[in-house]
This record gives C-alpha cells, structure tokens and sequence, in this order.
C-alpha cells in the first residue's frame, strides 16, 4: 500500500501549472517498479488533459494503456473514458489510428476507441 | 305488580289511592284481595307507563348511563392506548432523528474547524496536499525520488 504522502505529491504534480511536472511524473512515476506508483502517475497524467501528457499515455511503450501490468493499463483506461472534455483524446486517437506505424499500438488505440464509443 | 287502594292512602305522589266501596269492578276482579278491611279492586291498578315515567325511567336511563360508561371505559382505554403507543413512537421517532441530526452536525462541525485551522495555518501540516501544492516541480521531483527509494528500502528489508 502506497503512503499518502506519495499519493499526494503525485497528486500535486498533476496538478501543477508547471508542465515540466508532466516530465517529472513520466521520468519518476512511469518507471516506478511499483505498480500502485505507475497506476496513481497514469491516472494523474490523463486527468490533466494535455496533448503531451495523454500522447504518453496511449502511444509510449510499457507505459499507460501499454503497461504490462494490466491494473495499470485498466485504470488508465478508465480514467480516460471518465474525460470530460475528449478533444485532446480523439485527436490523438485518430492521428494514430490513421498515421502510427507500429501495429500493437494502432491496434490498442482502436479498441480504446471502440470503448470510449460503447461507454458514451 | 303495582297496585293502588281506593280511599283512605293516599300517598303524597298520588300512586297510591284507596277506596272502602265494593264496586262491581272489585267484585269481577280475578286477583281481589282484601287489605286493611278494603278490597283491592281491578280498578285500582295503576297505569304501569306512568309508574315507569315517574320511578323505573330514571333509574333504567341512569343504569343505561352507568353502562355506556363502563362500555366506554373499555373502548376509551383501548383508544387512550393506541393513542398513547402512536406518541410514544412519534417521540421515539423524533428522539432518533434528534440524535443522528446532532452526531451529524457535531462531525460537520469538526471537519469544518479542522479544514479552517489548516486554511488558517501558514504552514501546512506535512505531507498533505497543501504542504505539496506550495512547492515547485524540482522540490515535489525531489520528494517523489525520496520515497520511491522510502519505499524500495522497505520493500527491501522485508524481502530479506
């Protein structure tokens, strides 16, 4: 069980208005051994809703909707169909599904797309 | 079975009269009976409706009364019982609902002197969110590292 410490400063780096946090939370957080750590960063990272964060998210390798723990990969999932504004999201998942050459990554963003349509 | 004698009682309401003359209606009379040398004649019955007017009517509406009231007792303990259940539960209700208002608003209350004293405060308690919402990246960068390696010591140690 991760401390309420780590939750929070993980928290306050999602929050920051300083978009140098995004890289923080991908540098320290992603790469966490720590499951629950990598879960609270890829949740905190779609919250905010920002183009570079949410391209993290869906198109790096072992991070995100990629992760290989699948806890990680479902609760990132979730956090993005909970989006309320999607546009950042649809564009990314378009620009992929047309443009990404990599076949395992196209093929996750198309069944993300196929979720975020069933659940709307 | 009332009676009254022709002449000589005569009773102050007047129930009662007597009479010494033997007229022929005392003579036909099948229940004639002599009292005090006087002959009861048949005549001589009084009316009963009128002795029911002035005597039994009274007593019969008093015994009706005292009925209706002790069939009314009944009635009204049952009713006074019911009543008295439905305001027991009624104050039970209000007791409940009393009590749980006033643990809620007690709670409330806490929490909002808890969240005031720590708005109120000029340096957050340490590790809340506040404390961290104050740094910059580089500060909150270093807290992250110190306990991701926090939590790998102690994931470390319990391993062996």
């Amino acid at each position: 069980m991760v401390s309420e410490k780590v939750a929070n400063i993980i928290e306050a780096l999602g929050k920051h208005n300083d978009n140098s946090s995004i890289e923080v939370l991908v540098k320290v957080g992603t790469n966490c051994e720590n499951d629950e750590i990598r879960e609270l960063t890829a949740r905190a990272l779609v919250k905010k809703n920002d183009e570079k964060s949410l391209r993290y998210m869906l198109l790096s390798r072992g991070k995100g909707v990629n992760d290989l723990s699948s806890s990680v990969a479902m609760s990132t999932i979730n956090e993005l169909i909970a989006l309320k504004d999607k546009t950042n999201l649809y564009k990314i998942i378009d620009e992929t599904i047309t443009e990404n050459i990599d076949n395992d990554i196209r093929d996750t963003i198309r069944s993300i797309k196929a979720l975020i349509n069933y659940s709307n | 079975m009332d009676f009254k004698i022709g002449r000589s009682i005569k009773s102050s309401n007047g129930i009662i009269n007597t009479g010494k003359q033997n007229n022929k209606s005392s003579q036909t009379n099948p229940f004639g009976v002599s009292f005090k040398g006087n002959i009861i004649g048949a005549d001589v019955f009084i009316n009963e409706n009128k002795i029911e007017s002035k005597i039994t009517k009274p007593f019969n509406k008093m015994k009706l009364f005292f009925s209706a009231i002790i069939n009314g007792h009944n009635i009204f303990n049952e009713k006074l019982k019911q009543s008295m259940n439905k305001v027991s539960d009624f104050a039970n209700k209000i007791k409940n609902e009393t009590k749980a208002l006033f643990i809620n608003t007690k709670d409330k209350i806490k929490e909002t002197i808890s969240n005031i004293k720590e708005n109120l405060s000029l340096t957050p308690k340490e590790g809340t969110l506040k404390y961290y919402s104050k740094m910059s990246v580089k500060e909150l960068e270093n807290e992250f590292n110190k306990e991701i390696k926090n939590i790998n010591n102690n994931e470390g140690s319990k391993n062996g």
